[in-house]
């Protein structure tokens, strides 16, 4: 039988509701319970090399870099695969400057290769299990499409940025992050990064975004709501 | 190609509930389905499924999703194109697969109905919504519009309070309808004012939504129009299997979820079961009765329960 899986997308439907309670406006010394720990272990162990997940903070503080931290350190403690670098983007300019940091906190996931997946914001609510699966997705090679998206992926010639403004409390954006994820995995032409638009509003409404998931090609083409894997490529194709 | 007992066509209550009793009935069944979970996942609360006092929409269907994957019943996530019968099986084509399966239950739910008013396409993902827990955020400290009466539109009006300056309740009918305690919240939330007996005929603005045009003439000035007016059931493979519709619009069942074709069954909100009273409850008590009966009617003919080939 032809697995579920769609070249890339690694479904776990095990985290759903974790992180919720870190959506608050504090700063914990905690997020993850002890059961979620246990469960997210679990899931990572399905981890093939190591993960470099670089957090790009601010000296001067902001909404919610803290947490973010928070959440990421105790990520970083649930597999041996995975390192948690930290980076302030004003002590490390080249750092912010390589990855194209725009907003903090910014979360870039770094594999055996770098995919390209990038993510602002605090990873709450429904945003944790793409940013997960990203993990996992970057732990191993560049796997291969179906044939006939891997013809459309092999005529993207140039570089092509995805933005995909969410809400932690949108239940169709994950599947429109993974979407995009998993063109960024299988094409070295392909980037993506997702902003929590309700941390970054000023970002928001410099896109004109008043629906979410809103997906953003080069700054260029611009479309609400969730977008299906097959008729995406045809989106990544023209805008590149 | 896959070959199965049963394919599930749906992802909601329904049909997740159906996969778990699929897999204790050791049928060798499949779900195909747009979007695991379902509309159910946009509730911003639920109050009435038993056990769990009040909960999420989206935490919900995250347990039902949890309890469906420690059955390991396969989950394919693909739109349904079309649905054929061949002999003794039927066969689901998917945009780059096909599915055979002896019995077919159909749990594909509802889709939004629209208001099919001047600028509500024009306007969408500009103002005008169909999600307010993906996008009352865009709204803090402005003045939106929820268009309906139902619970739906009551929690829509309730969560959009807690964030915009104003809300607006526009409904057709001279009062709300649905649960007593949403009908409450709302009529007593100093922050939502209910325009009864009124109709929207136009979604106005320039590059976003500005305002809302009513039948009696009558202008209001919002930044946004949530659109709650109920649903309209997705029939999926009706025409092309044959299958009864009522006047209503939704698949015809029997008290076993059987349609008018053999082997062919429905359950939750696109048919007309459960007397029309359309409840996450329902839904996944309607998937769970068409599986003891599919399971029954195999029983009955002998089948030997078709594997893989």
């Amino acid at each position: 039988m032809e697995k579920r899986i769609k070249f890339g997308i690694i479904c776990l439907m095990l985290i759903g509701t974790l992180l919720m309670a870190g959506c608050n406006e504090s700063n914990p010394d905690k997020i993850l319970s002890e059961s979620d720990k246990t469960e997210i272990k679990k899931i990572l162990s399905n981890m093939d090399g190591r993960v470099d997940i670089l957090l790009f903070t601010s000296q001067s503080g902001c909404f919610s870099c803290s947490k973010t931290e928070t959440l990421m350190k105790e990520l970083d403690g649930l597999s041996d695969k995975v390192a948690l670098k930290t980076y302030d983007t004003e002590k490390n300019k080249d750092m912010a400057t390589k990855y194209n940091i725009e907003l903090v906190p910014a979360i870039v996931v770094v594999g055996k290769e770098d995919y390209g997946i990038k993510h602002y914001g605090f990873p709450g609510g429904k945003e944790f299990n793409p940013l997960i699966e990203a993990v996992i997705d970057s732990s191993r090679s560049r796997p291969r499409a179906p044939e006939e998206i891997e013809r459309k992926i092999k005529s993207i010639t140039n570089p092509v940025e995805v933005k995909i403004f969410v809400t932690p409390t949108c239940p169709y954006c994950p599947d429109m992050v993974r979407v995009a994820n998993a063109y960024a995995i299988v094409s070295d032409k392909v980037s993506t990064v997702t902003i929590m638009s309700n941390e970054f509003e000023d970002y928001s409404k410099k896109y004109k975004i008043s629906a979410v998931p809103t997906t953003i090609i080069n700054d260029t083409f611009k479309k609400e709501g969730k977008i299906e894997i097959e008729e995406f490529i045809n989106y990544l194709v023209v805008s590149s | 190609m896959d070959v199965f007992d049963v394919a599930i066509l749906g992802g909601g209550p329904a049909g997740i509930s159906a996969g778990i009793y699929a897999a204790r009935f050791k049928l060798n069944a499949v779900i195909i389905t747009n979007s695991l979970g379902g509309t159910a996942q946009t509730a911003h609360l639920i109050e009435n499924y038993p056990g769990y006092g009040v909960i999420s929409g989206f935490e919900l269907m995250q347990k039902f999703k949890d309890h469906l994957k420690s059955f390991e019943v396969p989950v394919i996530e693909k739109h349904v194109y079309s649905a054929s019968k061949e002999n003794d099986f039927f066969k689901i084509k998917l945009i780059d697969q096909e599915v055979k399966a002896r019995y077919i239950l159909i749990a594909t739910g509802t889709k939004r109905r629209k208001l099919g008013v001047p600028g509500e396409a024009q306007f969408y993902g500009k103002g005008v919504s169909y999600c307010v827990t993906c996008d009352a955020f865009f709204y803090r400290d402005k003045t939106v519009a929820v268009v309906g009466g139902s619970d739906a539109a009551n929690m829509a009006a309730i969560l959009l309070a807690s964030m915009a300056k104003k809300v607006y309740v526009i409904y057709r009918k001279e009062k709300l309808r649905g649960e007593l305690v949403w009908i409450e919240r709302v009529i007593t939330n100093p922050k939502i004012e209910v325009l009864y007996n009124s109709n929207v005929i136009e979604i106005k603005g320039k590059d976003f939504v500005e305002g809302v045009k009513l039948e009696d003439g009558r202008e209001i000035s919002v930044d946004g129009v949530f659109v709650e007016i109920g649903s309209i059931p997705e029939c999926c493979c009706a025409n092309d299997l044959g299958i009864e519709i009522n006047q209503k619009g939704y698949m015809q069942v029997d008290s076993s979820q059987k349609t008018n074709i053999d082997r062919v069954y429905a359950a939750g909100d696109v048919t007309s079961g459960s007397n029309g009273f359309q409840q996450i409850v329902t839904a996944a008590s309607e998937g769970v009765i068409a599986i003891k009966s599919i399971f029954d009617d195999m029983e009955k003919s002998k089948v030997t329960l078709w594997k893989k080939e």
